[in-house]
């Protein structure tokens, strides 16, 4: 039976040629009106969502994927390591980010001698009009909804785990003191991967909490010529905020409210049991190359880009594809090589690829 | 509340159907292959038809598996759902709605987008679950062929040259011979007092039908008719063994002047005759031993004519199993007789032209263009050294020089210090290279003789005599094959 030209109630998915979304119920005036509610906050996410791809866009060109991933890891509550040769854009893209979102923004600028006081902040000896003297805790930049880490593996390991607990636990003790971080905070470091003379590496620890770690390369021809214009002539970005910080937890919240089925639940625990090497479904690239596969962290990270991806997308639950389309950057950076791993010069991207060949999406009888 | 799903449910049982298809297919076709593999290696051992019919059982057993494989094990619905989400482009919306429950707006909205997306229509069955050819069809061809090619040697191997319908002449030898072996029958089945059993009765006749049945070629009747005269000659040999042994049981109790005229008729072969004479002599020795114990005679007397009576008695038996050995080796030589008649006259109704009698082609003329033109080219033709196995018959008679067997005997050394072992071969058949001295003609004739010898003898039992006949008559040499010629290697 030949497929209809056009279904009854679907619209063309403009990202997808040829596949088509369900259809919308919420046009039928039948629909159940208790589910009303959650249709109107969907396509207000995906709309957000947009309008704020589209705002980075105005200052960042190409990288079209890095900036949906990096929203997709605000919406998610999570941080983002960027990673890329000196000069494309990696700190303008945060910058941008910041301006969108219309909240608190901390650049730090990680050097050897940068120390942990200088990023959470420090208990200063203050005196007051009357003359008394007291002390006063004087906040630090972490204290800022978006953190841009410049070059975090330019400081010492003292002062990365400065960080650690901020970005887990989005707070911060100072004495005996705990600082409750405001929400959003989200960090973004950016990292180098050519100069490695005096650069700390981030430990795996650390690593872990990144969210997605992105890789930022080269543009390419059309996309330079438009950056060239863009930036040797006089240009305004005219980047505005798009939402402010209340609307950016209602976001989050709406994320965790996104139903994830148990085939796709599985289907990441798999991936991520395919890291493992000398698991069941493990495919030879990882037993061959891989020392450590990915931590449950993993399976969280997919788990939730999947939930962003599917609202951005004006769905109500996330798929096996959102999952698969979150699994590089979720993973890339949890996969530790062994040496034959390391002295190939193996890739982690090529790992996670071969563990999402061999993993199918659906086991019969075992969804 | 959990939304009703009823929509989702239905488009999934109704692909479950193309699912299940595939399945039966696949199962066909997994269980014939093997089964084909199987029968490619059995089809070489057992007859054409048997293939055949395991074929079909083969067949019909894919099927039932098939069913059974579709109808028992259960079809994973959220797999089903989530290949339909696959080709549908849904965004594995009727999966996650089949595994999301409870109250929750988000759930209950996948539940209305997924019943929308399944009531809406999309791809059917077929484009869910498109009819494909499963993969081990893609194989099923090698066994095929190999049981084919198997069966196709098989038929070829036991192919049979055209039927030849016997001639006027040869069935009226049959029927006459059928007739005769009917008359034996029925005489013997009315006999009440014959010996005979049921068995051989149902020989004779179905020997008999045989014989009329215009289907069976010369050759098969002669081969029936040969193991019967063989089956009948072992029992003949047995009854003559039997009925020597009666006669010496006999002889030695047919003493005394009183039974002169009863020996008389034993040596004549008159056993019923003496049998009646033995017996009026035992009832006029119960009488006489009557007579003398109502007279209290003398015990001794009585006991010594006791004795007598015994020995009466026995040679009683001894002549009625004679007499009832004779009238079976009577009618297994009245039926050898009549066999034999008929193979005599089967056997000159002419030429086996043409016929095989296994691996022996007896009788074919030879090709006019290999027939030697003059006395020099017949000399040539059969003067030794030759190359070739047999000029003047078939090749396939003698085929390939085989190395003739020697027999061995061992025997005991007597040595001086020990005993040993020592042994010494006797060759008794030509040697396979070496030249013989004897002109072919001479050996041919000298075989052929000792082959009419035999027959002659009745060592050989009817049936086989024509075959032997024909065989030496083929093997004679051409009358230009001039005398004195040697008879080249193998002869």
């Amino acid at each position: 039976m030949p497929r209809p030209a056009s279904r009854p109630g679907g619209t063309s998915d403009p990202r997808r040629p040829g596949r088509r979304r369900p259809a919308r119920r919420a046009k039928d005036p039948t629909v159940n009106q208790e589910t009303g509610d959650v249709r109107v906050q969907v396509d207000a996410f995906q709309r957000d969502f947009n309008r704020l791809v589209t705002e980075i866009r105005k200052e960042i060109v190409g990288y079209d994927e890095q900036i949906r991933l990096v929203a997709t890891a605000l919406f998610a509550r999570g941080h983002v390591l960027l990673e890329g040769v000196p000069g494309l854009g990696k700190t303008q893209l945060v910058k941008a980010l910041a301006q969108a979102i219309h909240t608190r923004f901390s650049r730090i600028q990680f050097t050897p001698d940068l120390m942990p006081a200088d990023i959470v902040g420090t208990t200063m000896v203050v005196e007051d009009a009357g003359g008394q003297k007291t002390f006063r805790f004087q906040r630090g930049p972490i204290f800022a909804n978006v953190v841009l880490a410049d070059e975090i593996n330019r400081a010492t390991p003292k002062t990365q785990s400065a960080l650690l607990e901020a970005m887990q636990e989005h707070t911060v003790t100072s004495g005996d003191t705990t600082y409750r971080l405001e929400e959003p905070f989200f960090v973004l470091g950016t990292q180098n991967p050519l100069e490695m003379e005096g650069t700390y590496p981030l430990p795996e620890a650390q690593l872990d909490r990144f969210l997605f770690k992105l890789t930022v390369d080269y543009l390419g021809e059309d996309d330079l010529v438009e950056v060239m214009n863009r930036t040797t002539k006089a240009h305004q970005s005219g980047i505005g905020p798009v939402f402010d910080i209340d609307r950016i937890n209602q976001m989050i919240e709406l994320v965790r409210r996104v139903p994830v089925a148990d085939h796709v639940v599985r289907y990441a625990v798999r991936i991520v049991r395919g890291t493992h090497p000398r698991s069941e479904v493990a495919p030879e690239p990882v037993n061959r190359f891989v020392k450590y596969g990915s931590s449950p962290r993993g399976v969280q990270a997919m788990i939730l880009g999947a939930k962003v991806r599917a609202l951005s997308e004006g769905r109500h639950h996330a798929s096996c594809a959102d999952v698969k389309a979150m699994a590089l950057p979720a993973l890339r950076h949890r996969l530790i090589l062994n040496f034959e791993g390391e002295a190939e010069d193996v890739r982690t991207d090529s790992v996670v690829e071969a563990v999402l060949a061999a993993v199918p999406e659906i086991r019969e009888g075992a969804a | 509340m959990t939304s009703s799903l009823a929509p989702v449910r239905a488009r999934v049982a109704e692909l479950a159907h193309g699912r299940r298809r595939n399945r039966r297919a696949s199962a066909f076709c997994k269980t014939l292959f093997w089964g084909l593999c199987a029968a490619a290696v059995v089809a070489w051992f057992v007859p054409v038809q048997t293939t055949v019919l395991a074929l079909g059982v083969l067949v019909a057993l894919a099927a039932v598996i098939a069913l059974v494989a579709a109808t028992l094990i259960p079809v994973d619905p959220i797999a089903i759902a989530k290949r339909y989400d696959d080709r549908a482009g849904t965004h594995d919306l009727l999966a996650s709605s089949l595994q999301l429950e409870g109250d929750d707006a988000f759930v209950r909205a996948v539940h209305e987008d997924a019943c929308a997306a399944a009531e809406a229509g999309g791809p059917g069955t077929r484009e869910v679950f498109p009819t494909r050819l499963p993969r081990e069809a893609r194989w099923l061809p090698y066994p095929a062929l190999g049981c084919g090619a198997a069966m196709l040697f098989l038929v070829l191997s036991a192919a049979t040259p055209p039927q030849r319908a016997p001639s006027e002449e040869e069935m009226a030898v049959r029927l006459s011979g059928a007739q005769a072996l009917q008359d034996i029958r029925d005489r013997l089945a009315r006999d009440e007092a014959s010996e005979l059993n049921s068995e051989r009765l149902r020989a004779l006749q179905a020997l008999a039908d045989l014989l009329k049945n215009e289907q069976i070629q010369r050759k098969d009747a002669l081969a029936e008719l040969a193991k019967l005269a063989a089956q009948l000659d072992k029992e003949r040999r047995e009854l003559e063994g039997r009925k020597l042994a009666a006669e010496k049981n006999a002889t030695r109790l047919a003493k005394g002047e009183d039974l002169k005229d009863a020996r008389r008729d034993m040596e004549g072969g008159k056993y019923r005759e003496a049998a009646a004479k033995v017996q009026k002599k035992i009832e006029e020795l119960q009488k006489k031993i009557e007579e003398l114990k109502k007279a209290k005679a003398d015990q001794l007397e009585i006991e010594k004519m006791e004795q007598r009576l015994k020995e009466l008695q026995q040679l009683l038996a001894e002549l009625l199993d004679l007499d009832a050995l004779g009238r079976e080796l009577g009618f297994e030589l009245e039926v050898l007789d009549v066999l034999d008649r008929i193979e005599g006259e089967l056997g000159e109704l002419g030429e086996f032209d043409g016929e095989e009698f296994d691996n022996v082609q007896l009788g074919r003329p030879r090709p006019p263009g290999e027939r030697p033109e003059n006395d020099e080219e017949a000399r040539q033709l059969f003067a030794y050294p030759s190359n070739e196995d047999g000029r003047g018959h078939n090749k396939t008679v003698l085929g390939q020089a085989k190395r003739a067997l020697t027999e061995r005997q061992e025997e005991e050394a007597r040595l001086r210090e020990s005993k040993g072992r020592s042994s010494f071969g006797q060759v008794k058949t030509a040697n396979d290279r070496s030249r013989s001295q004897l002109a072919y003609k001479e050996a041919a004739l000298a075989a052929k003789q000792a082959a009419e010898d035999a027959i002659y003898r009745q060592n050989i039992p009817p049936g086989y005599r024509t075959y032997i006949r024909t065989y030496f008559e083929a093997l004679q040499p051409d009358e230009h094959a001039a005398a004195g010629q040697p008879a080249g290697r193998d002869k």
